[in-house]
């Protein structure tokens, strides 16, 4: 009896040690779906906290859109000289706790000078109760603006995004970026980071485009086709039409997936980079008639000359501006740590080699 | 239960000391590092046979009283040391991801006081809970860390360089030594054992160190292949930011790897309950009647003890330097030098025994 007495109180006690300090009941808070960073006043911060109404949250948790004409979501924002400081201030705009464990995307403007994407990278990282695998995205255009865009009929904009970057497979180019792959990026010497693109087209989003930072600065920013290639690169294209030209007609190539291996080699004092790239595709528009052994065989070998020769192009583009996207670099300075401070330098001026393989595997059912 | 002894000292912050400083040759500074725990297993082992039958913090028959008195204090010292450290690092873990308001003060008093309950009704209430609560722990691990297989994106920084270095392979090796910190906790449990189970036991223990040495290759793996070495070197929990990946957005709990973290405070418990379990009968020689009575109020002393030591540490910064610079080499010179001193004791004292028993 005394035992279990005993063994009661202790129970009770740890239960009770571990008391309510971080118990917040849901309706005292204010859950942020999205986080939008904007450049503010006098070289601070302005940060906004998209929070769903009430209303917006429980069709969420019945998969129901709100209904139409009543806003499903409000933003608070706040200035400062960091986020945790724009946050304190956006904090006492609202009666509910800003919780940011359930953040769904973090939308960052282009134009935030490269100390202040720094000090935004670091507090994500160092933010413990934060998800890392929150979608990450910047625009050009004002953050608070694009967030408060209703891109399908009473669907929230932390849902499309959510949707938008969740499916893999679902876009020509999977262009998902996390805060953990941000922040593993930024740590790697030389290796960029790329964060995709969120544009504005016909009150709808548009992201089709890549931005890729060094040193926390957009670099370059890639156009919708360099986007592709790109994606073939990072094996993250999966639907993009290629079109040929074959006996005077045009001959259409989706490829499916992409598999590329990059490999640096020491060539005399300096470095070649050298990206094999497996494409696999099926043709999609072909004559009836045309679908002969011979002409599959030339369609391999133009899909692989045209793939290589636009990505070798944008190889140089990156390897001009120092950015390596890619990340030719980062197993070869892992191999060899003394070259780190030389890394873009090296990176510059290496060769580089471009071998497409490519694989036609279906013609659909007519030859 | 050997195992669970030591298996939560370097959980959460492996592979960073041994990716700092031994870069590209770290799969080899990992080897030599399980080689070093097994060498150090082999030697308490050996004088676990010159002194089976009691706690080597207090044995009059290897030392002279001058010197084992200094031998307790450092024994002592060591397990409480290591206690408080891991409760330190898991309340600072806890704290950091999950209950930021929460002082830090009630996070690591709840880790003391289930491990003084569990500890309470002595070796057999420790072993099952440590027999239930380990298995368990290690099988959830393993199956949520293979969650993060498609995850892996650093594949070159898992294989091994083909240069090996081996200033770099050394220092990783010593600086990761905190992993299999604990295993000389064998030495108070070797006299609770049959003397007809100890060869088996001793077998037992190896194989399991063995199972340890995969279980840490698998999350060396998967942590530097999903996170890559520099942010492996950066992050202060790295295995616990590599788990706040597996997120599974349809299932019921979506931060699964969360969750395990919470799973690994399991690992945590029956390190500090082994731990002050083992301070307590480690001072048993020192009573001359050792009752339940003593053994619970010893074990409350050393649980106050180990809360009090939490208390030096403000921020985990503060706690890597401290293991860093005091408790690896501390621990080190411990777990090599002190068997061989007490073998050397214990041959010593045999050849005399002899040279009085001849004629």
């Amino acid at each position: 009896m005394r035992r279990a007495l005993f063994a009661a109180v202790l129970v009770l006690v740890s239960a009770l040690l571990g008391g309510c300090w971080d118990d917040r009941s849901i309706e005292h808070r204010a859950i942020v779906l999205i986080i939008g960073i904007d450049q503010g006043p006098d070289q601070q911060l302005m940060v906004h906290f998209q929070v769903p109404t009430s209303q917006a949250l429980s069709s969420l948790s019945v998969s129901s859109t709100p209904s139409a004409g009543t806003p499903s979501a409000y933003v608070v924002s706040g200035t400062g000289r960091t986020v945790a400081e724009a946050m304190t201030q956006a904090q006492g705009k609202v009666s509910g706790d800003l919780y940011l464990g359930q953040t769904q995307a973090i939308i960052l403007s282009s134009h935030l000078p490269a100390p202040q994407f720094a000090s935004v990278v670091n507090f994500f990282a160092r933010m413990g109760p934060m998800d890392k695998t929150a979608f990450v995205a910047v625009t050009p255009e004002p953050v608070a603006q694009v967030m408060q865009r209703q891109p399908q009929e009473g669907m929230l904009a932390a849902l499309y995004l959510n949707s938008l970057f969740s499916c893999r497979r679902c876009q020509e180019v999977d262009l998902t970026r996390t805060v953990w792959a941000m922040e593993m990026r930024a740590q790697a010497p030389v290796t960029a980071i790329w964060l995709p693109l969120l544009k504005d087209k016909d009150a709808n989003y548009q992201v089709n485009e890549v931005a890729i930072y060094q040193g926390g600065r957009p670099v370059m920013t890639l156009t919708p086709e360099q986007t592709v290639y790109f994606g073939y690169m990072i094996n993250a294209t999966s639907k993009a039409a290629m079109v040929f030209p074959l006996h005077g007609s045009p001959v259409s190539v989706r490829a499916l997936s992409s598999s590329t291996s990059t490999r640096v080699l020491a060539q005399g004092g300096g470095l070649h980079l050298r990206a094999d790239l497996k494409v696999q595709g099926i043709v999609d528009t072909l004559a009836p008639g045309e679908a002969t052994l011979a002409n599959l065989r030339t369609l391999q070998n133009e899909v692989s000359q045209g793939i290589a020769i636009q990505e070798l192009a944008l190889l140089r583009s990156m390897q001009q501006q120092g950015v390596d996207p890619v990340g030719f670099m980062a197993p070869y300075l892992w191999q060899h740590q003394e070259l780190t401070p030389k890394a873009e330098a090296l990176y510059r001026s290496a060769s580089l080699e471009v071998r497409v393989h490519t694989r036609i595997i279906g013609v659909g059912d007519v030859l | 239960m050997l195992t669970a002894a030591y298996i939560a000292s370097g959980i959460f912050a492996f592979p960073r000391e041994l990716v700092a400083a031994a870069g590209p040759n770290a799969p080899y500074a990992f080897l030599l590092e399980c080689l070093g725990a097994l060498f150090g297993l082999w030697l308490w082992f050996r004088v676990n046979r010159i002194h089976p039958d009691g706690p080597l913090s207090f044995a009059p028959d290897l030392l002279p009283v001058w010197l084992a008195a200094p031998t307790l204090l450092a024994t002592l010292m060591l397990h409480a040391a290591l206690a408080i450290i891991v409760v330190s690092d898991f309340a600072f873990v806890l704290h950091s991801f999950f209950l930021i308001e929460t002082p830090l003060f009630v996070l690591q008093a709840c880790v003391v006081l289930v491990a003084v309950y569990v500890a309470w009704f002595d070796l057999p209430a420790l072993a099952r809970s440590v027999q239930f609560i380990y298995l368990l722990a290690v099988v959830i691990s393993i199956l949520v860390g293979l969650l993060l297989i498609p995850q892996i994106t650093s594949l070159y920084a898992i294989l091994p360089t083909p240069d090996i270095s081996a200033t770099p392979v050394l220092l990783g090796a010593y600086k990761g030594s905190y992993l299999f910190w604990g295993y000389e906790l064998t030495v108070t449990l070797y006299p609770k054992l049959h003397p007809e189970d100890r060869a088996k036991a001793e077998k037992y223990a190896y194989r399991a160190m063995a199972l340890t040495f995969l279980f840490f290759a698998l999350g060396y793996a998967l942590t530097m292949g999903v996170s890559g070495p520099e942010l492996v070197t950066h992050s202060i929990w790295p295995g616990v930011s590599t788990m706040r990946l597996v997120n599974v957005g349809t299932f019921l709990i979506n931060k699964l790897g969360l969750l395990l973290v919470t799973f690994w405070g399991l690992f945590v418990l029956t390190f500090v309950m082994s731990r002050l379990w083992c301070l307590a009968y480690d001072v048993s020689p020192l009573f001359r009647k050792f009752s339940v009575g003593w053994y619970r109020g010893t074990l409350l002393f050393f649980g106050v003890v180990v809360l009090w030591g939490t208390q030096a540490f403000q921020t985990p910064v503060h706690l890597i330097a401290f293991a860093q610079d005091f408790l690896v080499p501390t621990v080190l010179v411990f777990n090599f030098g002190m068997p061989p001193i007490l073998l050397l004791a214990g041959a010593l004292r045999q050849r005399v025994a002899i040279a009085r028993t001849s004629p």
